[in-house]
């Protein structure tokens, strides 16, 4: 074997040992959450989705309530991120030698960054702190949404940006050319080219903040009761998983690798999804 | 004025980044007629021909003096006056790269922009405006089975076709072309160019290219641009024949202008 050949066979055996070593972690999270959680999945497929948590020693019991609270937190935090984000993203690229918009981009950069714990506390500090919240009333859900939509809102920017710099010059120039406002240019020609790149965007940050569990648990607090009103703690998958995983009781431990591997496959779907959007970023020629 | 004038530059400056593109120019461009604005890469033609339409505004760092007036309703109007969005639906412009709306299908590039300025309401009128327009651009045999395709899908010739058809559903009456045949093959070329010169019996056309037998193909005056200057305005069989200046004679003849100061 000449020596070129010794060292492309090198190369490519070391580039097969790096993606080894990148999926193996993956490989055994999966495998772990599925022996130790799975069992309990399979044991009450129904319940587990739908019933809430039971004391330990009474058995039974499920992450339904949770699931709720998750779906409410993100929801409201996708209300308040997506939107901010996507306007945030738009103008960066749209405007992008504006001193606003170098501005914007420089603090987004540093936000994408921000340990997400920070986040929680500089929310908790400014919304609901007995001694310095605006709307002091202790923890909170709609704390929790709006930490996670600080956090999500300069991923969703980042990305809406990208996605935007990728629509040709002469397409804009072309809406312009046929008198179009600069709204309907972005609102009716622009954004409509980049859908795609949007939709993962927004993918990209819901998959960031779906398993955050500092800044809800900073800002929220714990609960293990059914979400009742957003001016009070609520549950959460990422922080039912923090709670029964450091539990010492068996059945805890046993729901919390299964809501972990329900939140894996979560996440790992939102990811799929957004890659699969990724490839038709921008569907011009 | 002449009624006979359909846009009228005067004192024209432009420069970005405070270097100077255009230094002073005054021209009428006829009513319609085809006038080829002809001169070497950089001597901003381009420039000259966005900012009769205000498309200049895009750049930001662009500095605009002078005078545009247009020619619409019969009225000579102070370009940069009037609303950017109202002029640019009066002065139509085709780019030098074709340019429809690539993820938006053929339909949609016709309609959109008489639909968001108002000028057709409803589907069926928006439809028969975009079905007249095609015709008008020579196109719509080409296209007329396949309107819901995406525009992308279009040949380059039949793309650009389908760039002036678009221009020509918001009911302008000057339409701007920027070297429009760059990178087309002769057929495409030839097609493009007689649609210009039927189309200046409704409209006015100003055209950019830095082809002298194109301008002598379709010009009815001609405008020789040269670092920023007016060199030359006159019709095409005298500029083209008996050059007046010696800059317009080196560069139609095809000689080197390089170093050579206006």
């Amino acid at each position: 074997m000449s020596l070129k050949k010794l060292r492309d066979a090198l190369y490519t055996g070391l580039a097969y040992l790096s993606l080894l070593l990148l999926a193996v972690p993956l490989a055994w999270i999966l495998f772990e959450c599925i022996v130790r959680g799975g069992a309990y999945i399979l044991s009450r497929p129904v319940e587990f989705f739908t019933d809430i948590g039971r004391p330990p020693g009474v058995g039974g019991g499920g992450i339904g309530h949770a699931i709720q609270g998750s779906l409410y937190m993100l929801g409201l935090a996708l209300l308040i991120g997506v939107p901010v984000g996507m306007l945030a993203g738009i103008y960066m690229a749209e405007r992008r030698d504006s001193p606003i918009a170098k501005a914007a981009r420089f603090v987004s950069d540093i936000l994408v960054e921000f340990p997400t714990i920070l986040v929680g506390i500089v929310t908790y500090a400014f919304l609901v702190s007995k001694v310095t919240g605006l709307l002091a009333t202790g923890p909170a859900a709609f704390a929790a949404s709006f930490a996670l939509a600080m956090i999500m809102i300069p991923i969703v920017a980042r990305s809406v940006e990208t996605a935007f710099l990728t629509i040709p010059n002469e397409v804009r120039e072309g809406a312009y050319a046929l008198g179009l406002l600069d709204r309907q240019t972005v609102f009716r020609v622009l954004l409509p080219a980049v859908r795609a790149g949007v939709m993962t965007a927004v993918l990209i940050g819901l998959a960031k903040i779906a398993g955050e569990s500092a800044p809800i648990i900073v800002t929220n607090g714990i609960s293990n009761f059914w979400f009742s009103k957003w001016t009070e703690p609520a549950p959460s998958i990422p922080v039912l998983i923090y709670v029964y995983g450091l539990s010492p009781f068996k059945e805890w431990q046993a729901q919390a690798w299964a809501a972990s591997l329900i939140l894996l496959l979560l996440i790992m779907g939102v990811g799929f999804l957004a890659r699969r959007f990724t490839k038709k970023m921008w569907t011009g020629a | 004025m002449s009624d006979n004038v359909a846009v009228s530059v005067r004192d024209l400056h432009v420069s970005i980044d405070k270097k100077d593109i255009l230094k002073g120019i005054s021209i009428d461009f006829p009513k319609n007629a085809v006038t080829a604005i002809i001169g070497p890469s950089g001597s901003g033609k381009t420039m000259l021909l966005r900012s009769i339409n205000r498309l200049i505004e895009l750049l930001p760092r662009a500095r605009v003096s002078g005078k545009v007036l247009v020619r619409i309703k019969n009225e000579l109007q102070d370009a940069y006056a009037l609303d950017p969005s109202y002029l640019r639906r009066k002065v139509g412009y085709v780019f030098q790269k074709p340019n429809p709306f690539p993820h938006l299908s053929i339909l949609k590039n016709m309609t959109i922009g008489p639909m968001l300025n108002g000028i057709a309401k409803g589907k069926e009128n928006l439809e028969r405006l975009a079905e007249e327009k095609l015709k008008e651009a020579g196109l719509w045999d080409e296209v007329k089975d396949r309107l819901h395709e995406a525009a992308w899908k279009l040949s380059g010739g039949q793309q650009q076709r389908l760039c002036i058809a678009r221009a020509l559903a918001l009911q302008p009456e000057i339409i701007l072309f920027d070297e429009p045949t760059t990178g087309l093959d002769l057929y495409n070329t030839k097609r493009i160019e007689e649609l210009m010169v039927r189309l200046k019996e409704k409209y006015t056309i100003i055209a950019v290219t830095h082809s002298v037998d194109q301008a002598g193909r379709i010009a009815d005056f001609i405008a020789f641009i040269y670092n920023g200057k007016l060199i030359e305005f006159g019709s095409a069989a005298s500029v083209l024949k008996s050059p007046a200046n010696e800059l317009t004679e080196l560069f139609i003849t095809g000689r080197v202008l390089d170093g050579v100061t206006a």
